[in-house]
């Protein structure tokens, strides 16, 4: 039995790209299915969490700076894209267009952030999701009151095709990224920024890329997040929400790893649907996002893609010479910084 | 004229809270080397728990902080127990998180108690007329805590074989525990002590504003940009860096807006930062 799985893992190793295209295939099967309108809500929820969870992890996971401001771009997606919808009458594709350029042009003041590290980097980008959030209340058209518009019908599944779409891409991209010239530059500077610098990589490009790749891609998320609602508000497009549940279900499915924000999306969607607290305003769902945050990161911090790795390796065994891969890196990233400390 | 005036007086209660929360935040990142997201909800908590003795128990609001105190202890003792020790081998970005989570737990759970709806107890009112300005009474109430807060710290730092202890395990870790303090134990304590810090600043609010749930968080980044501007760890710089972020922010919200004032706040953390990193006071940083 381990044979024949070593057999399939083995394919797996040598041809990461059957992976991928699996993967995809099952992302696109569940997007453009006929679902049932419950069903469809949750794939919904899910493809939106895993998208911006996704972007996250592209400067969080690979970029290996935590981001707490991801909100500032995804709000900024769905307020460019309502704002096309509601004053220019735009046509969707021109509004998600317009969400992705907002999001990545305004994330370019973060790039000075750079310079710093660590926690202050995550207090500075928090900070800047703040302002955004701020400024939003204060100058945005309509202000607090939001706008309110039509894009789609409301029978139509478009939405989800869009994020599905979007969420095939992204992955795409994310999985090229990883293996080029500016993904190895990446991960060099996580798993070591002095050796890195040393051999001539230039961290500060390599995270600005990072940067502004995540934001424009989180703004097509935040784009059809904010088109399907019909609605959007300083409250709801940059809420801190949308900081936090990226990250967590990035580290919970694996930071630094390709399917990991989308598994830890998913779970965490099934968590929240199965403790549904009918009631979305009361103290119930910040416990429950507070408690996971908390477990996860004190006993789970490699996620579950740290998990499958374990089982993985118990029982593929014999699957022959381990080449390194990029989702390896992950591993051996917090080995060395457990080592290190 | 009388409104720049009246601006900086109203000002001063906002310096004394960020006096109070960035030494609270300084001193634990001086001994144990993170920063807390969660310690803002501390506050949260030590207000709430004043409210709830002056609005069920029956408490006057000064009285209250026999309650606040053993409660800031027992937080500030679970915090260290419960997510300090088990993360302490961990990548620091996690436990950023973790403290994270623990803010959102902790506002969860204040709210499931006590609701969202904003609270209040009865406040002092009434104010000195100081040649056209208005000076509260809650003003000078605050400065008198943040000066008891600030000033109990230094002496406690400066005076006490504890204090000593602290300061010895902040700057080397591994070497005061060669000459025989037990660190686990330091830090300890150290955690108890900012805690308590938060319950003053709890005390604080409770005449200050409104409370929700959210009424810490709120202001937790502020008091890091104060921590970070003063220089993390050391506890001169707090007194000018609350000052100058006190009074900068209140003068550009009054003239300005509330955004922009936030946002040059932001601007004075960036540019600390990137100018001079080790704060007002140079403290050695911790990345």
């Amino acid at each position: 039995m381990s044979g024949q799985m070593s057999g399939v893992l083995g394919t797996l190793r040598a041809r990461p790209v059957i992976g991928l295209v699996v993967g995809l295939v099952v992302v696109a099967a569940v997007g453009f299915a006929p679902l049932d309108f419950h069903s469809y809500g949750i794939v919904v929820q899910i493809y939106v969490l895993a998208g911006a969870a996704v972007t996250w992890n592209i400067i969080g996971g690979y970029g290996g700076q935590l981001s707490l401001g991801h909100a500032a771009s995804f709000g900024l997606g769905a307020y460019a894209a309502a704002w096309m919808t509601y004053e220019h009458d735009a046509a969707v594709p021109v509004a998600i267009a317009a969400g992705m350029l907002v999001s990545c042009v305004v994330s370019i003041v973060l790039l000075p952030c750079f310079r710093a590290r660590g926690a202050y980097f995550a207090i500075l980008t928090l900070a800047f999701a703040s302002i955004v959030a701020q400024l939003a209340r204060e100058y945005a058209p309509n202000g607090n009151s939001g706008l309110i518009f039509d894009s789609f019908p409301v029978t139509s599944r478009a939405p989800l095709q869009l994020l599905t779409v979007g969420l095939i891409g992204t992955l795409v991209v994310v999985y090229f990224l990883t293996r080029s010239r500016i993904g190895k530059g990446l991960e060099a500077v996580r798993l070591d920024l002095d050796a890195a610098r040393a051999v001539g990589v230039d961290d500060f490009r390599m995270r600005s890329i990072a940067l502004l790749l995540a934001s424009l891609l989180n703004g097509w998320f935040g784009a059809v997040y904010g088109l399907n609602l019909g609605f959007v508000d300083p409250e709801t497009a940059f809420n801190l929400q949308w900081s936090i549940t990226p990250v967590l279900a990035a580290i919970l499915g694996g930071t630094a790893t390709l399917w990991g924000p989308v598994a830890g999306a998913a779970v965490w969607i099934a968590i929240s649907e199965l403790i549904s607290v009918g009631d979305l305003s009361g103290g119930a769902p910040l416990v429950l996002q507070g408690a996971a945050l908390l477990i996860i990161t004190i006993l789970l911090p490699r996620g579950l893609a740290g998990i499958a790795r374990q089982v993985v390796a118990t029982l593929g065994r014999r699957a022959g010479p381990d080449r390194a891969r990029i989702g390896d890196g992950a591993a051996e990233a917090t080995d060395l910084e457990e080592a290190k400390s | 004229m009388e409104v720049f005036f009246q601006t900086l007086v109203l000002a001063v209660s906002n310096v004394s809270v960020y006096v109070l929360l960035g030494t609270s935040v300084s001193l634990l990142f001086g001994v144990v080397g993170i920063l807390n997201f969660a310690q803002g909800d501390f506050m949260t908590v030590a207000a709430y728990v004043g409210y709830f003795g002056v609005a069920t128990i029956g408490f006057g609001w000064l009285a209250s902080f026999s309650l606040i105190l053993p409660a800031t202890v027992l937080v500030g003792l679970a915090f260290y127990l419960l997510v300090l020790r088990p993360t302490r081998k961990h990548d620091p970005a996690l436990v950023l998180v973790a403290t994270f989570g623990l803010a959102r737990l902790s506002q969860g759970i204040v709210q499931l108690i006590w609701g969202g709806v904003p609270l209040g107890i009865p406040r002092i009112n009434g104010a000195w007329n100081v040649g056209g300005v208005a000076v509260p009474y809650s003003v000078a109430i605050s400065v008198v805590l943040a000066a008891i807060g600030l000033g109990g710290l230094l002496v406690v730092l400066g005076r006490t074989p504890f204090g000593r202890e602290i300061r010895a395990t902040a700057q080397d870790r591994t070497g005061a525990a060669l000459v025989g303090i037990n660190a686990n134990r330091i830090e300890l304590g150290a955690v108890v002590l900012s805690v308590v810090l938060t319950g003053l600043a709890g005390l604080m609010i409770m005449q200050r504003e409104l409370l929700t749930p959210f009424v810490g968080f709120d202001i937790v980044l502020k008091a890091f940009a104060v921590a970070i501007v003063a220089g993390l760890g050391r506890v001169n710089g707090l007194l000018p860096a609350a000052l100058i972020l006190g009074f900068a922010e209140g003068l550009v919200a009054g003239y300005v807006s509330a955004a922009v004032a936030e946002a040059a706040i932001f601007g004075a953390v960036m540019l600390t930062l990137l100018v001079r990193p080790q704060g007002i006071a140079g403290a050695r940083l911790r990345t």
